[in-house]
Order: C-alpha cells, then structure tokens, then sequence
C-alpha cells in the first residue's frame, strides 16, 4: 500500500525565533495575505515552490529545515 | 478572520440568491397567473434583474471596499488565484452542460413537435433565453459556493 505522506512545516516556531515574526509581517515580505500565510502555517494549504522558497529565505534556512514531506506517522 | 476576498464572494453569492429569488418569484407568479406571458414580460424581467444586480454588486462592494480599506486593495495572491481557477472551472461545466442541455432539449421539442412559444404557461417550454438565464445563475452560484468551499476548507 502506498505510504500516506503530508506537507508539514515550521513556520511558527520559526516566526518565534525572529523576534515574534507576525504573519502579517511573513505575508507583506513574501507578497501574499496574512489568511494564506495563516492557511500554510495550518498545513492546509500547500505553497507553490517560489512562496515556499521565499519563506526559507525570509529566515535563512534551507527549504528542509522549513517544510518537511513526511509519513503521516511521523512527528 | 475572513479575508476581503471571501467577503466580497459572500456578498456575490447572497446577491445572486436574493436576485434569483426575485425572478423565480416573477416567473412563478407568471405561471400561477394562468394566463399566457409574452416575451416582451419575460425580456422587460430579465433586463430588470440584470440591472438590478449589477447595481447591488456594485454598490455593496464599494461598501464593502470603504469598509476593509486594507484588505480591498490587496492584489490577488496564489493561494486566492488558485481557488479562483479551480472554481471557474466547476462554473465552466455547469454551464457548458447546462447550454448542451439546453440546446438538445430543443432539438427534442422540436424534433417530436413540442413547440417552443413566444406565449406560453408551461415553463418546460418557455423560450431558449428564459433557460440559458437560469443556467448562467446556477454556473454563477456553482462557482462562487466552490471558491467559498474552498476558503471555508481552511478554517
């Protein structure tokens, strides 16, 4: 049977870590709303590689260490 | 919290529904009347629901606009933009199913002598046009309720 996998992310933890990032903040630099920032962060709704890549870059981190896609079972 | 996007699909979507209400209500009074309507009713109806529409679109939404000044200038992100597509295109088949529908019902009627009339009390055979407007409606409908599906998916 195919392995169910998920898009799951860091971003309020590293939102924290920047100074209490808020999401309007993380949504004006990266050009999109607060409610998509909100919608990533919730994990539903998966950005395209560009947002996701610009959020990386927002916090200086390579995209694996922003985004994960790993087995439902995993934490 | 709702973004201006949603709202303004909201107040799309109630729009279309008080609207359709109103030329559901005509055509039905029109039906329960018994007596034959002229295409000149139906025509004076349409082109009264239409501006009515435009009108409360236009109006509700600068309310709107001057309400969530933030938000209303926003441009549109990928996330919306996409929602957006995917709901043109749930609009897109209902219509185009709606119109074939349309159009091989009268083929049939004409095909087995069920005459379309410029006067009519039968709704089944009412004029091409009097069809397609509620087809549009529906594609309208359909695809607002899956941009909001898609929204309210999220929360």
């Amino acid at each position: 049977m195919a392995e169910t996998l998920t898009l799951k992310n860091n971003i309020r933890t590293l939102r924290f870590f920047s100074n209490e990032m808020t999401q309007q903040e993380l949504a004006s630099k990266i050009g999109v709303t607060r409610q998509t920032v909100m919608a990533i962060e919730k994990g539903k709704y998966s950005p395209s590689l560009e947002v996701a890549f610009k959020i990386a870059r927002i916090f200086n981190k390579p995209i694996d260490d922003v985004f994960q896609y790993t087995s439902l079972d995993e934490k | 919290m709702i973004s201006f996007r949603e709202k303004s699909l909201w107040v799309s979507l109630l729009i279309s529904l008080v609207i359709a209400s109103v030329y559901g209500d005509n055509i039905l009074a029109f039906l329960a009347a018994g007596e034959a309507v002229s295409g000149q009713d139906i025509s004076g109806l349409i082109f009264r629901v239409v501006i009515a529409f435009i009108v409360l679109e236009v109006v509700l939404h600068i309310a709107l606009a001057m309400k969530e000044q933030e938000g209303s200038g926003l441009p549109e992100d990928e996330r919306e933009r996409n929602y957006r597509l995917l709901a043109n295109n749930v609009g897109y088949w209902v219509l185009s199913i709606g119109v074939i529908a349309c159009i091989s019902q009268q083929m049939i009627n004409s095909s087995f002598g069920f005459e379309v009339q410029n006067e009519y009390t039968n709704l089944a055979l009412a004029p091409f046009e009097l069809k397609l407007v509620v087809i549009f409606w529906l594609s309208e409908v359909a695809r607002f309720a899956t941009e909001l599906y898609y929204y309210r998916q999220e929360s």
